[in-house]
């Protein structure tokens, strides 16, 4: 039964209004999951929109990449939300130093989230109640954009991320093997479609820790490109983030790179990634403004 | 003391590729000559007389090297240069004008010219003196013979330096000037790389510094002692030195190799090029790797990406319908807002997104059968009824109730070819 609340029209495509949830997954790890979230985060939220990340990872790096401290970590975190059903998402939520960002925090705790979730019922769309129970109320402050980072693996945390995602960006290095994830990660995508309705797009596949330099890495983009654009369509985002020591660096010292080091070009990527984000979204074609006016009307 | 080896020579003869080093040793001691060719015999105790008369050919052709670290010691350049021409068996040509004899150049005016004009000079090595030995008319020497077969030279009488010597003037009598055969080494050497030779009254104007072959060898004896002193003094040492063989050749009439006498720049012999390597048949890497990882990545299926864009089955109801798709996220908020826009009664709008979702892909029976539905709501029966018959045809299952909906209401296509269609069914 379709719902109609301030923020928009709520449907099974549209479970959160207009508001997009977007997973940051990968089976492959260190295909910078964690960097890319983190750092789209902070750059969205220099453009004035106002971002939830969710760290959803038990390695807890965007935590730490926030510059979040574990008291929140231990008190308000992911780990919580997912186990605790009368726990909502808005006590889970702790501000960050980056304006217009908040974060769900994680610890090691969330990995046993798979061990304490196995023999829950609907245990696969806790996230998304949560998310859905946030949206629907009219007390909360919503946010423009949600951002999962996902683990490394497709366990029970990917799972929830994934159905209670609206959108996902695949963050990819122009490696072999992280080229497998992303396959291994289409199969599990259409598992949880057929099996549960999941309905997650692709809002486009990032190109993460290029060097141009490389002669591998230049051909694996190549053919990984012509082989999306050939079968699919325009999947591939069209800004590359390239290796870059900075990033790591702003990250060892809890802070966004686009804070950090606003000039270096990893920063610019990032703003330009924000960009390419927002406007696959829809969100710069005054889509919200329009809905929110036709559901106060049909209210 | 006397110090031995002061000045170095090389003879490279052109026809033979043979190298003479020559030392000349200081008056009264004929310790001269080290090297013989490309060989490694070593002769020694011959003076420079000596050597042409034992050693070189009749008619052929020698370069003699004098390295400009000695010539700029002018005694021992005199020296050296006093002793080659001091031997009587050297013309002087000037090049292009003629014999130096017409020109009345005395030996040590000349060699003090070159010493002088090369003092200093910095940056060539070698002063290279093309040398012409020839038979002479009354030379009992045929043609080809070893010159070592002719007997040696009497013993030399050293004079000593106090005494009067006459000067080296070259003053050959004309009655013994050979017939001069045209110089071959003129044809070797281009005009604008010769050296011209001092003329007496303007000792240093002429000659111009040479660029040292690359195949002259390094000056193998130190400088001399001398310093470039006065010229007299020089002249001095040259003229003990020429007059220690000239004595002998004086005295001599079987000495009878001539030989003509040039001094020009060496051009700088051309170094040899490198043969241009065979090139190798290079792969770019980047085309190894994409042929290396070209069928890994064509085997991969990412189709379960875009179940939530495309559907199910992507990749085969692509093949099928050959369309292609537009951008994929524009097409699923296009629906999302045209959903909304007719849930909300604004059917209108709702209208316009439809109509440019089935623009995008006319092969969409969803598309199709939405559009029909919102121009039902906007009372456009007659082109609601097309979209139902089009959903239809592609297969739509809601198409024939909405169509059934529209029989029952009396809806009835006023012409055209919808008309036959919507009451066929």
């Amino acid at each position: 039964m379709e719902q109609v609340r301030p923020n928009g029209v709520f449907d099974d495509y549209a479970p959160y209004g207009q508001t997009p949830v977007i997973a940051f997954v990968n089976e492959k790890g260190g295909v910078a999951k964690t960097t890319s979230c983190v750092n789209l985060a902070a750059a969205l939220g220099q453009a004035k929109k106002r971002v939830l990340c969710m760290d959803l990872d038990p390695q807890a790096n965007a935590t730490t990449a926030f510059g979040v401290s574990a008291e929140h970590a231990i008190e308000r975190e992911a780990h919580c939300l997912l186990t605790m059903a009368r726990f909502p998402l808005e006590r889970a939520v702790v501000p960050t130093q980056v304006e217009n960002v908040d974060l769900v925090p994680a610890s090691a705790r969330l990995s046993d989230c798979n061990k304490a979730l196995v023999m829950e019922v609907g245990r696969e769309g806790r996230l998304k109640n949560k998310l859905r129970e946030f949206y629907h109320s009219v007390l909360t402050d919503k946010y423009d954009i949600v951002l999962l980072d996902c683990p490394p693996s497709l366990d029970l945390l990917s799972i929830n991320a994934l159905t209670a995602a609206t959108h996902m960006i695949v963050p990819v290095t122009t490696k072999f093997y992280a080229l497998k994830g992303m396959a291994l990660l289409g199969d599990m995508v259409a598992t949880l479609h057929e099996q549960i309705g999941a309905t997650v797009r692709l809002l486009g596949i990032l190109v993460t820790m290029f060097d141009k330099k490389t002669a591998l890495d230049v051909t694996m983009y190549r053919l990984l490109k012509e082989r999306i654009e050939r079968d699919y369509g325009d999947y591939i985002f069209s800004t590359i983030i390239t290796k870059s020591v900075v990033v790591s660096e702003a990250e060892a010292g809890g802070l966004p790179v686009t804070l950090r080091e606003p000039e270096s070009p990893a920063a610019e990527a990032y703003r330009r990634l924000a960009d390419e984000v927002v406007g696959r979204l829809g969100h710069d074609v005054g889509l919200v403004a329009p809905m929110a006016a036709m559901a106060a009307q049909a209210n | 003391m006397i110090s031995e080896s002061s000045a170095t020579s090389t003879l490279n003869p052109p026809e033979t590729k043979a190298s003479v080093l020559i030392t000349v040793s200081t008056p009264g001691i004929e310790t001269a000559i080290c090297r013989l060719g490309n060989s490694e015999e070593v002769v020694r105790g011959l003076t420079v007389r000596e050597l042409i008369q034992r050693v070189i050919n009749p008619n052929s052709l020698f370069s003699v090297g004098v390295p400009m670290s000695q010539l700029q010691a002018e005694s021992s350049a005199a020296l050296a240069i006093g002793e080659l021409l001091g031997a009587n068996c050297c013309d002087v040509v000037l090049p292009g004008k003629g014999d130096a004899a017409d020109q009345s150049v005395s030996l040590d005016q000349l060699a003090r010219a070159i010493a002088l004009e090369h003092v200093g000079t910095q940056g060539n090595r070698f002063l290279n003196i093309n040398l012409e030995v020839r038979s002479a008319p009354d030379t009992v020497a045929p043609t080809g013979q070893d010159r070592r077969q002719v007997p040696a030279p009497p013993a030399v009488e050293v004079e000593t330096p106090s005494a009067s010597i006459a000067r080296p003037v070259l003053h050959p009598p004309v009655a013994q000037k050979p017939e001069w055969q045209p110089a071959p080494i003129r044809q070797e050497a281009e005009p604008s790389q010769k050296l011209v030779a001092a003329r007496p009254e303007a000792p240093s104007a002429p000659l111009r510094a040479s660029e040292p072959g690359p195949g002259a060898p390094e000056p193998v004896a130190p400088a001399a002692a001398e310093t470039a002193g006065e010229p007299t003094a020089a002249s001095d040492r040259a003229e003990a030195a020429v007059g220690a063989d000239s004595a002998p050749v004086a005295q001599a009439p079987q000495a009878s190799a001539k030989a003509i006498l040039t001094i020009v720049a060496e051009a700088p012999a051309e170094e040899p090029q490198e043969q241009p390597r065979a090139r190798k048949e290079y792969v770019r890497k980047s085309d190894w790797l994409r042929a290396q990882f070209l069928p890994e990545v064509e085997a991969l299926d990412f189709s379960g990406l875009f179940v939530g864009n495309l559907g199910l089955g992507i990749r085969e109801e692509k093949k099928r319908r050959n369309v292609v798709l537009a951008d994929p996220a524009r097409i699923t908020d296009l629906l999302l807002r045209a959903n909304g826009y007719r849930r909300s009664g604004e059917h209108a709008k709702a209208l316009i997104c439809y109509q440019e979702l089935v623009d995008m892909d006319a092969s969409n029976a969803d598309f199709r059968f939405l559009l029909g539905k919102t121009m039902l709501a906007l009372g456009q029966k007659e082109e609601a009824a097309e979209a139902f018959l089009r959903a239809k045809e592609l297969g739509h299952d809601g198409a024939d109730k909405e169509l059934a909906e529209l029989k029952r209401s009396g809806h009835r296509p006023r012409t055209g070819f919808g008309f036959l269609r919507f009451w066929k069914q």
